[in-house]
This record gives C-alpha cells, sequence and structure tokens, in this order.
C-alpha cells in the first residue's frame, strides 16, 4: 500500500498537466465545430458522391459528417495519440526508474516479494489511466452538451471516448513489458514516443489501404472510430486480440522481472 | 574525436531500429499501392469536376492524382515528417544532456578540452545520425517505388523530398540540442520535446480543419513543405527553406550559448 501511495505522490504532477492538457486539446478542437458545422453538411453532399476509393484514399468513407459526435471522433483520435503516449510512458518508468535512479537497492530490498512491488506498480499506472480518463470524460461530456443544440447519441459517445481507456490500458502494458524486457533504460520518452507513433502511422496507413492483416498490427486500428459509429459496438475479434496481448504483456512482465538481474550501486 | 566516436556507438542500436521502422512503413504502403491502382478510376477526370476552393480546403490539391505513384508517395511525407522530428528532437535532447544524467559529467567536463569542443562532436554526431535515418529512407523510397514504377525510381523528386525532410530533421535537432542545454535535466527536456512535437502537430491539424487559423501556418514546421508540391511539381518552398535553417542556426547557436553557461550537476 505505501509502494501505491508513494507512485501515485510521485506521478502526481505530470498526471496533473496530462489531464489538462489532453482535456485541452479536446475542448479547443471542440470548439471549432459550430464554426464549421454548416460546412460541414455541404461537403458531406460532395463527398458522397465520390467514388469509393478516393473516399477511402482521404479517409471520409462512411463518414456523418453532419452530427456533433462525427466531428468529435476526428479530434479524439488524437486525444488517443497523445493519451498512448502518456500511458506508454507510465508504462515504461513505473519499473525502470528503480534501476535507473539507483533506488532499487532500497526498495527491493524491503520484505516485500518482487511481484507485489510489480502488482502495486501495475495498480498505481491504472489508477492514474482511470483517473485520466474519468478526467477526460468529463470534460469531453460538459463541452459536448453544451455545443449540441439537438440530443446525440448517448452511447455512441460513450463507446468513443471509452476507446481512451483500453488504448492507454494497451500502451501501458506494453510499456511495461518493453522496461522488463530491455536491461536497462536511460530515457523513457524516446522509447514510448517512438513506439506510439509508428503504431500511429501504421494505422494512418492502414485508413487508406484497408488491409485486414495491416491492420492487426497497430492498436488503434482496434478501436476505429468511424467503424464504431457504423456498428454501434467493439469489434469482439478485435476486442479479444486486446485481451490476449494485454494479459500477455501483463504475465511476460511479472515472470521477466522476478529473474531479472538487478544492477545495483 | 574521442567524443564523436562514443556519441556513434551510443545511438547505433536505436538508429538501427529507427531505420527498420521507416523502410517497414515504406514497404508496407507500397507493397499496398498496387492494390489501390488495379481499382482503376480515373481520379483526375472525376476531381476536374469540382470546385477548387474543396480540394484546396481538404489540403488535396488539384493535381494529386492518387492513382499515379507520385502522388500516393506523396502522402508519405507527412509520415517521414513525424517520425524524423521524433528521432531527431530526442537525439538532440538527450545527447546534450546525457552525462548529467548519467552522472558522469565529472569525467567528461574535466578533460582538458572547452566546453564547445564536448558539444560540437555531440552535434556532429547528430547531424550524421540524421542524414543516415535520412539516407536509408531515401534508399527505401527509389527501392520500393521503382518496385511498383516500371523501373523508375523517381529519383529527382524524391532527393528533392529528402532534401526538405533533412532540413526539417536538422531544425528539430536543433531544437532538441536547444532544450537540452537550456533545461534542466534529460527528462525534462524530453519532455518538452515531445510536448512541442505533438502539439505541432495538432497546429497542422487544426489549419487542415478551419480555414480561419491559416495564421498558425508559420508556427508549426509540419507546414512548412507539402508532399505533393515536392513530389508533383518538383519545387521547393524557398522561402521555408531558407526561414527552418535560419531558425536552426539560431538554435544551435544558443545552444552553445547556455551549455558554455550551464551550472553542471555533478
Amino acid at each position: 500500500m505505501n509502494i501505491l501511495k508513494q507512485e501515485l505522490r510521485m506521478g502526481r504532477k505530470s498526471l496533473i498537466i496530462w489531464c489538462l492538457s489532453l482535456a485541452g486539446i479536446l475542448v479547443l478542437f471542440m470548439l471549432i465545430y459550430p464554426s464549421i458545422s454548416s460546412q460541414l453538411e455541404d461537403f458531406q453532399k460532395v463527398f458522397k458522391s465520390f467514388p469509393i476509393e478516393f473516399q477511402r484514399a482521404l479517409g471520409i468513407a462512411d463518414l456523418q459528417l453532419n452530427t456533433i459526435l462525427s466531428y468529435y471522433q476526428f479530434p479524439f483520435t488524437y486525444i488517443l495519440l497523445a493519451g498512448a503516449v502518456q500511458a506508454m510512458n507510465m508504462g515504461v518508468a513505473v519499473i525502470s526508474s528503480e534501476i535507473r535512479e539507483k533506488t532499487g537497492d532500497f526498495l527491493f530490498v524491503k520484505p516485500v516479494t518482487r511481484n507485489r512491488i510489480i502488482s502495486m506498480k501495475i495498480m498505481a499506472v491504472l489508477v492514474q489511466i482511470l483517473i485520466t480518463n474519468a478526467f477526460v470524460f468529463v470534460a469531453a461530456l460538459i463541452t459536448v452538451s453544451i455545443l449540441s443544440a439537438e440530443p446525440y447519441n448517448v452511447k455512441l459517445f460513450v463507446l468513443i471516448t471509452s476507446s481512451l481507456l483500453f488504448i492507454q490500458i494497451f500502451f501501458a502494458s506494453l510499456g511495461l513489458f518493453v522496461s522488463a524486457f530491455l536491461r536497462r533504460i536511460r530515457t523513457v520518452l524516446p522509447i514510448s514516443m517512438g513506439v506510439v507513433f509508428i503504431f500511429y502511422i501504421v494505422f494512418l496507413l492502414n485508413e487508406t489501404l484497408k488491409d485486414d492483416k495491416l491492420g492487426l498490427i497497430s492498436p488503434f486500428g482496434y478501436f476505429d472510430l468511424s467503424e464504431l459509429s457504423k456498428t454501434m459496438n467493439y469489434d469482439s475479434l478485435y476486442l479479444l486480440l486486446w485481451f490476449v496481448l494485454v494479459g500477455l504483456f501483463i504475465f511476460l512482465t511479472f515472470r521477466l522481472f522476478a529473474r531479472k538481474d538487478l544492477p545495483s550501486i | 574525436m574521442n567524443i564523436f566516436k562514443k556519441e556513434m556507438k551510443a545511438n547505433v542500436t536505436s538508429l538501427i531500429i529507427w531505420c527498420c521502422a521507416q523502410v517497414f512503413i515504406i514497404y508496407a504502403g507500397m507493397m499496398k499501392y498496387q492494390g489501390f491502382i488495379d481499382s482503376h478510376v480515373d481520379m483526375s477526370k472525376l476531381l476536374a469536376g469540382f470546385p477548387k476552393e474543396i480540394m484546396v480546403i481538404f489540403g488535396v490539391g488539384s493535381s494529386l492524382d492518387l492513382t499515379k505513384v507520385a502522388g500516393f508517395y506523396s502522402v508519405f511525407f507527412l509520415y517521414f515528417m513525424l517520425l524524423a522530428a521524433v528521432h531527431a528532437v530526442m537525439f538532440g535532447a538527450v545527447a546534450v544532456s546525457r552525462e548529467e544524467r548519467d552522472h558522469c559529467a565529472d569525467f567528461l567536463y574535466a578533460k582538458p578540452i572547452r566546453r564547445f569542443q564536448v558539444i560540437m562532436p555531440k552535434l556532429i554526431a547528430g547531424v550524421i545520425n540524421i542524414l543516415i535515418f535520412n539516407m536509408v529512407t531515401f534508399g527505401a523510397s527509389v527501392f520500393f517505388i521503382s518496385l511498383h514504377n516500371n523501373g523508375d525510381g523517381m529519383f529527382n523528386q524524391v532527393s528533392l523530398t529528402m532534401l526538405a525532410l533533412f532540413i526539417l530533421q536538422l531544425f528539430f535537432l536543433a531544437l532538441g540540442a536547444m532544450f537540452g542545454a537550456v533545461l534542466k535535466n534529460t527528462k525534462l527536456a524530453t519532455s518538452v520535446s515531445g510536448a512541442f512535437i505533438l502539439g505541432f502537430f495538432l497546429i497542422s491539424v487544426a489549419v487542415d480543419l478551419y480555414d480561419k487559423l491559416t495564421f498558425l501556418k508559420i508556427f508549426t514546421p509540419f507546414k512548412y513543405f507539402e508532399g505533393s508540391t515536392l513530389m508533383l511539381d518538383n519545387q521547393l518552398s524557398f522561402t521555408s527553406a531558407v526561414i527552418l535553417l535560419i531558425v536552426s542556426v539560431i538554435f544551435f547557436a544558443l545552444t552553445f550559448f547556455a551549455f558554455n553557461r550551464r551550472d553542471l550537476k555533478t
């Protein structure tokens, strides 16, 4: 319990900055909506007359531009991107910081098992992710409710907004796995930002190409927001894959870390 | 020379990983190009019928034809910019501040060389690193384009695109190095650099979205060059290049200046 508390205390400042900037980005982008909503309806008519390949190339296939939620999913893609960086950062940093800052000698000689330390640290990451999500959810709910003149589809809103939780948990567990796997991590952000951006670009690429195999590589594709608004549910295959991968990463983190040779001063 | 060698060695693994990722993206993108053109839609005829404003607003120049390999490839430029920016800015931020993080600053800076003689080789190593990254992108692009374009690798257009990419990389390297020198530690430097990249990217998205925000264009390097003008019109915006180079020089100068008066933690 002390470990959990200590982790939360150490992460408090960056958590506040992340929450504020994620919500800030989302609100700023949503504020553009009233000024371009009439424009969007004109676009909609023009786009519908494009051939389907071209619509896909522009990423506008199946796009419904005339409701607020169809616009909402657009800035939310970037929230997913930024949120993924945050989560992966936490995942990579939470264990590796002990070794990097040479405090491992202090923590790992305490009369608690390594597994217990890891589970406490994972709990701390999870709590921080939940706080971020709650914050973003409330900010988004308020903004959308104020900006939307007519009632909107609440289920779709919840589905879109909750995809942040799934993406963050995925990248946090990937980060944990990476930090258990690599011997020593000197700087966290180049790793997490590199990995997240590569996955994001694979996802962007696949937006144009619509290739099933490529879609399996990038977790951003598992929660494709434009698919969501069509089917009104998460894709069960991708959700299963998500569960399996997250479980595997967490399992391997415990497994690898339990046998890891920890450098001391 | 020793510092240069040490710096190159410290980054060799990460450079290899970055290059592999870049080659994979070009490979995956170009492989699927074949399937894309098989759909046989004459896009240029179709686009001629639409009002020009709409095409401009959507960032599709009237000449952009995705069924042509050049038009398709020009879309990649955005991806290259993003990856190259992350690579370059992180390199700059870490290279300058690494010794303090690893607690070996007292070793390096007690050597009988002046501070700028330490920073200089580090930055040269950074330039070599981004150049290798650039060259790998160049080679992979020409190779995969020629596979899909009857052997024509479009050498001239791709080299121009890579020149633009290199100027951007230089800018981001300078930005990262400046943060590394000015800010307190590596963690802060990388965080601020990362925030800047995300911010630049979001501004470029907002500019595309809402035409009244066009004035923000000058604040984001991602909007200084357009993939389509580079690949199709074979033109490199001279003003953009000059602005970026001047700003890079200023950042490099600030790096030296700030580093000379830096209070090194031991």
